[in-house]
């Protein structure tokens, strides 16, 4: 099996698409109401720290994704009880974005067309890109991140002929509670979920530059996010695109220029098949690493057809409708993702760097 | 109903051919026996779900442990 490396540039596009490719249709922030801007600022900053433990991670051990860093600092027996764990959380992660998906297809799009058949369907292509290697999906993300900006770009700029300024204000109405709860929800949702990351830039050419990988996607993701979410407190109003499932698309629906350019709505749907698809790849390509670590199978691409298919399982029978899920993801997920995304990163810091210190304190002592 | 059965094992039925027999070929017996193992488990839940059984999620679960553990209300 060929060593996959990445270039720096299709790593900052693979996570800038991975951030943004769900928020931008679920939507970001949704308890801030007209201060979503604030949240979205506050909760890039608070990503700032974890994002260096991330790349602080990497960088110790270069060239070895979390799996082989697990089991390098606690051993066979307990690396791989926590290399289990964060095979069942990107797992896990991308079912969710598999029913988001499917569910976004099934209330906008087909209403008559079964869950599975869309789960299907996605879940194919997601396994025939990790089968293909992760350089598919560099160049993949490469090509259709410009094509996503650009239409998030057009997108906003003719929606301003609705917006209505005066929907950000008042500033900090019901005050700062609402603001940090969402910027934390923003956090976990969709920022630290970069932990996933941790598996699969272990690839990346330069090594040394991780850290300016992991930021700038951030940063851009960030901004994007913030772009759409602007813009859909200033067409909708801020009650409406807080309680709207999917306000991006309800916010694209109201361009009409001239009776020309209407019915808009497609293309938003578009940029969250893309992002949305490279959000299940990498999920599905960490989660079927761990489990070929795991069980010592020296090729991954041997066992990501039924990974994907249990995957393609889990997003079906997860939730029984949309309104338990969009539940489940704004009031459990962050308080769930706690451990997967800050606590278990920082006690692996730790312990690495003090058997780093002890390693080096031993080689020089005989000297 | 009928039609989601036949299409989900006629998928299945295809990547056994395409991907579980070469492996048995190769005599990669590790990886023949986790492929089987997931497969066959991935094809029951699939066809339960499909005929319409109800099959516990684990979003159940963790909700409730969550709750718990975060003293968060309904």
């Amino acid at each position: 099996m060929q060593k996959e490396i990445i270039t720096n540039k299709q790593g900052i596009f693979i996570m800038s698409m991975f951030i943004f490719g769900s928020s931008i249709i679920v939507g970001a922030g949704g308890q801030a109401k007209q201060d979503v801007w604030l949240a979205i600022l506050l909760g890039l900053i608070m990503s700032f720290p974890m994002i260096f433990v991330y790349s602080k991670l990497l960088t110790l051990y270069p060239g070895k994704d979390l799996y082989d860093i697990l089991t390098e600092i606690f051993g066979n027996v307990v690396g791989k009880i926590i290399s289990l764990f964060y095979v069942w959380y990107s797992f896990h992660l991308g079912a969710l974005v598999m029913a988001n998906f499917s569910g976004f297809v099934n209330v906008t799009s087909f209403p008559e067309t079964p869950q599975t058949i869309v789960v299907i369907f996605v879940g194919l292509f997601s396994i025939w890109v990790v089968k293909a290697g992760l350089e598919v999906l560099g160049r993949w993300s490469a090509f259709t991140f410009p094509i996503s900006v650009t239409i998030i770009v057009i997108t906003n700029i003719l929606s301003m002929t609705n917006a209505n300024f005066i929907n950000l204000k008042p500033i900090l109405y019901d005050g700062i509670r609402p603001v940090l709860t969402s910027s934390f929800g923003f956090f976990s949702f969709p920022l630290a979920e970069v932990v996933v990351f941790l598996m699969v830039f272990n690839t990346l050419k330069y090594k040394d530059k991780t850290f300016k990988v992991f930021w700038i996607s951030v940063c851009i993701g960030s901004i994007i996010i913030l772009a759409i979410a602007v813009r859909n407190v200033l067409v909708l109003g801020s009650s409406l695109s807080s309680s709207l499932y999917f306000p991006s698309y309800v916010a694209v629906r109201t361009i009409n220029i001239a009776d020309f350019f209407q019915r808009f709505e497609i293309v938003v749907a578009i940029i969250f098949i893309f992002g949305g698809f490279v959000k299940i790849s990498v999920c599905l390509y960490a989660a079927t690493l761990g489990v070929a670590k795991i069980l010592n199978i020296g090729d991954y691409r041997y066992i990501v057809t039924p990974v994907g298919f249990l995957m393609m399982n889990l997003a079906c029978t997860i939730y029984p409708s949309m309104m338990e899920m969009f539940d489940w993801a704004t009031k459990i997920y962050p308080y769930y993702a706690i451990p997967f995304q800050i606590i278990l990163p920082i006690c692996i810091l730790i312990v690495a760097k003090i058997k780093i210190k002890v390693a080096t304190n031993k080689q020089k002592a005989p000297a | 109903m009928v039609v989601i059965i036949a299409l989900c094992s006629i998928i299945f039925i295809l990547f056994i051919i395409f991907e579980l027999i070469p492996l048995y070929r190769k005599k990669k017996w590790k990886e023949f026996w986790v492929y089987t193992i997931l497969i066959s488990f991935s094809y029951i839940i699939q066809l339960l779900f499909d005929l319409g059984v109800k099959i516990p999620s684990p979003a159940v679960p963790i909700k409730k442990l969550v709750s718990f553990v975060f003293g968060l209300q309904d």
